[in-house]
């Protein structure tokens, strides 16, 4: 079966993009979230195999997101996306339970080969 | 402790008890095993330790979690020796201090839970640390070749491990590990600190260059992390699989346990885990090798369950848990029996209505409808039941851990063997069962077996056995304790209990082996030749009978001087609850199901108001009529002036209240029903009989069928 992916990102060219590179690559994408707050619901609702994760939103930040998504389930698997510049959010989201980062700008095998080395497959 | 866990507490310390009774079994197990056995337990000791301190560690209970971690640490170095050292370690009491070990863990526990002082550090803690640390030091001499020429003078170190003395050396396996990422990663010192972080729980990182606080800074001196960590090299190999930007990886052994999954150094991208696994478990089943690399305790957690959890059986099937509370139990078998009974009545009812109208099917059909749910009340009946039992096993650690620390102490040789503690019995017996069984066998071990010179000059082995086994027998569970030491003289006995004044001379005559032997279980009479602190005070073997009597079980004994003594014990394998309220009526003691009272309070026969010589009560404004339950039973009562308030309990029958006069309330109870045999059960106002903690039985009382004539 496809792995589900749940994407998180602000800026609907990102979303587009990750979804485009997951969909190449035979995952399912069984949602998209704009901000933090949303990330949590949908994560509750759709529990996805693994989240890619914005750092930077509004309403609540992918860290904190992902610190809330791992105290509901400590086993999620979390993929931050950061920028150059964010070392110390990507360190943050790293010891609050994120299991990988892949630095913007990105090319689509640098983020599945991260993918598939944290899903293990 | 962490605020926020409070409320797993209660979960958390049911299961840490758990884990502190199987570490005190597995402990006496590893003193007893042969070495093949040694891999399996020590396995079991680690992963058990390895949650303790991961527990203790979600609650906020450092200090316990920081014991935990230090015991786990010494079983890690135990596995790492060679047998011969090992076992050389056992035989030096080694286990002696890990079990203190264990019991400090346990006592911390408590002071951090209950935030009272911590308890001292038990000195033969640093005699543990001191000898773990001289064995690794041998052991790694002994597999360096350039010193093996020592190997032939081995014996006088192996002998130096008895004497407490030697620096600490580092644990075991010990790797030496370098990562360089990639030189194109964008952010080098974070995925370094992302491979910092998961080796890091995998074991523990004994030094790392650059340190964790110079990742987070950013800094990564040559793209290259080293590492020295104690961890299982299929864990790391794992780990390092699964991270991405890794350019190449060396890991090396540092120790002799660490160098038998790794004899050479080697890049571990170029390793294959599932191949590395397979082989793993391949030689593991074929037992091959001698102690194979295990699975790390991080690993197998993993794959454990979260709440409640997984049961692994012998063959590899999981069945899933769940932790309930017992009280619930009580409470649902309680409910079951009530339920039983109205559908019984219900039934009997619908059969005599259908008798009378044999004309009307649906009357039939009522009937017909109301067996079936009879049959499926039952089923349920049944599973809440099975639900309720526990194994023998589940009680018989701290019985094993009595018995060796006693033999110890008296200087017995002992071979305690448990034989069948599979068997299932329900809990409330269990919870009952554990002081008596514990009580004979620390008899058996303080004045059945002999001191192996007194065995010995009379020709036995130096090493007293003491047996127990289990097996269930229809109904019943049957439990032997035999030992083989010096029996009891049923002569001795006799004169004991004419000295005592508990027989007459006469008596003591017409009384045959067997019921002479019987007279241990008379209170004040032990056959023990020295008082001591454990026993021998002539209290003890009548409340072991009362207390098992009190369960629905019975008792019995056979012995024979110098060959020993074998208590036999029957215990029901189900049994159902009560909760009563006890009243005295003159001099005997009844019981009232606590479900039927609405009511207990003191009134005085001149405020009943008289209606057609029926006495009534005013109660939350009703009249409830009064009787003397004295007179329904006819059983002789105290004598109460109309003016002085007496106790009085109203009942509630299901469709109307009723005051009972008592003479005095004793209190409630939980205990287990008995239900009565021909021809007792006739007498329809009794639900069964029950022994009170007294030791003498009483009466549950049918309250429902009291007022049903």
């Amino acid at each position: 079966m496809a792995k589900r992916v749940l994407i998180v990102d602000d800026a609907i060219f990102m979303r587009d993009m990750i979804r485009d590179i997951f969909t190449a690559d035979g995952f399912e994408v069984v949602g998209e979230a704009v901000h933090g707050l949303e990330a949590i619901e949908k994560y509750k609702e759709l529990s996805p195999d693994f989240v890619t994760m914005d750092i930077v939103m509004p309403f609540k930040s992918g860290i904190e997101a992902t610190r809330e998504i791992i105290k509901f389930d400590p086993a999620a698997k979390i993929i931050m996306c950061s920028a150059l510049g964010q070392e110390a959010l990507v360190m943050e989201a790293i010891e609050s339970g994120a299991s990988d980062f892949v630095v913007k700008p990105f090319r689509s095998e640098d983020v599945l080969a991260v993918v598939h080395k944290v899903l293990g497959v | 402790m962490n605020p926020e866990a409070i409320k797993y507490l209660g979960v958390f310390t049911t299961e840490a008890q758990e884990h502190l009774d199987r570490l005190n079994d597995l402990l006496i197990r590893l003193e007893k095993s042969q070495a093949e056995s040694l891999g399996s337990i020590h396995e079991e000791l680690m992963r058990r330790a390895h949650s303790l301190k991961g527990g203790a560690a979600m609650m906020g209970l450092t200090a316990s979690a920081q014991m935990a971690h230090r015991f786990e640490d010494w079983i890690i170095a135990l596995r790492g020796l060679p047998d011969e050292i090992e076992s050389s370690l056992l035989s030096a009491k080694l286990v002696d201090g890990l079990l203190t070990a264990v019991d400090h863990i346990g006592q911390l526990l408590q002071a951090e839970i209950d935030e009272t002082p911590q308890p001292e550090r038990p000195p033969l803690l640093e005699r543990i640390a001191r000898q773990v640390s001289s064995a690794q030091l041998l052991a790694e001499r002994l597999t360096t070749p350039k010193n093996s020429e020592e190997v032939a003078t081995e014996s006088p170190s192996l002998a130096a491990l008895h004497e407490e003395a030697s620096p600490p050396p580092p644990l075991t396996p010990r790797f030496r590990l370098s990562l360089t990422i990639e030189p194109s990663s964008p952010m080098p010192a974070l995925r370094a600190f992302l491979a910092h972080k998961k080796l890091d729980a995998l074991g523990t990182i004994l030094s790392s260059r650059p340190s964790a606080d110079e990742l987070r800074s950013g800094k990564l001196p040559g793209g290259t992390l080293e590492l020295e960590l104690s961890a299982d090299f299929i864990d790391i190999a794992r780990a390092i699989h699964s991270l991405t930007e890794i350019a190449q990886t060396e890991i090396a052994a540092l120790d002799r346990n660490a160098a038998e999954s790794c004899p050479a150094p080697r890049d571990l991208l170029a390793v294959n885990v599932d191949a590395l696994v397979a082989e793993v478990a391949a030689a593991k089943n074929a037992q091959t090798s001698k102690k194979p690399p295990t699975l790390s305790p991080a690993a197998i957690d993993s794959r454990g369950g979260k709440e409640g959890g997984v049961i692994r059986g012998e063959r590899g099937e999981i069945s899933r848990t769940l932790r309930v509370k017992a009280e619930l139990l009580d409470t649902v078998l309680d409910s079951m029996g009530d339920f039983l009974i109205s559908i019984a009545r219900m039934r009997s009812l619908a059969a005599q209505t259908a008798k009378a109208h044999t004309d009307d099917r649906r009357l039939l059909q009522m009937f017909e409808g109301l067996d079936a749910l009879h049959i499926d009340a039952r089923t349920l009946h049944n599973q809440v039941l099975s639900a309720r039992l526990m194994p023998l096993a589940s009680i018989m650690g701290p019985i094993t851990r009595a018995a060796r620390d006693l033999a110890r102490t008296r200087g017995r040789e002992l071979d305690f063997s448990i034989n069948g503690d599979e068997v299932m019995l329900d809990h409330a017996v269990l919870e009952v069962l554990g002081a008596p069984l514990l009580h004979i066998i620390r008899n058996a071990v303080d004045h059945g077996l002999e001191s192996p010179d007194e065995r010995a000059s009379t020709g036995k082995s130096r090493t007293g056995h003491i047996w127990l086994t289990a097996r269930r027998e229809q109904a019943h569970i049957l439990l032997r304790i035999a030992d083989d030491g010096r029996g009891m003289s049923a002569q001795k006995l006799k004169e004991k209990a004419i000295a005592r004044g508990l027989i007459s001379k006469s008596q003591s005559e017409t009384l045959s082996e067997r019921a002479a032997l019987r007279l241990c279980f008379l209170h004040g009479l032990s056959t023990a030749e020295t008082v001591s602190d454990i026993s021998g005070r002539g209290v003890g073997m009548d409340v072991v009978r009362r207390a098992i009597e009190g369960i629905g079980g019975h008792i019995d004994l056979a012995s024979r001087p110098n060959q020993g003594t074998t208590w036999t014990i029957t215990l029901p394998y189900t049994v159902a609850i009560v909760q009563a309220l006890f009243v005295r009526l003159g001099e005997t003691a009844f019981g009232i199901p606590t479900p039927r009272i609405a009511h207990v309070d003191m009134a005085a026969a001149d405020t009943f108001i008289d209606s057609h010589g029926q006495p009534y009560l005013s109660w939350r404004g009703t009249l409830v009529p009064v009787f003397d339950l004295g007179a329904m039973l006819r059983v002789d009562t105290d004598f109460w002036p109309s003016n002085r308030p007496r106790p009085v309990v109203i009942v509630d029958s299901g469709e109307r209240q009723f005051a009972l006069l008592v003479d005095a309330l004793i209190g409630t109870q939980r205990s287990i029903l008995r239900l009565l045999k021909p021809p007792l059960n006739l007498i329809g106002c009794l639900t069964g009989v029950t022994i009170r903690t007294s030791g003498l039985p009483a009466f549950i009382l049918d309250v429902r069928r009291l007022f049903s004539r």
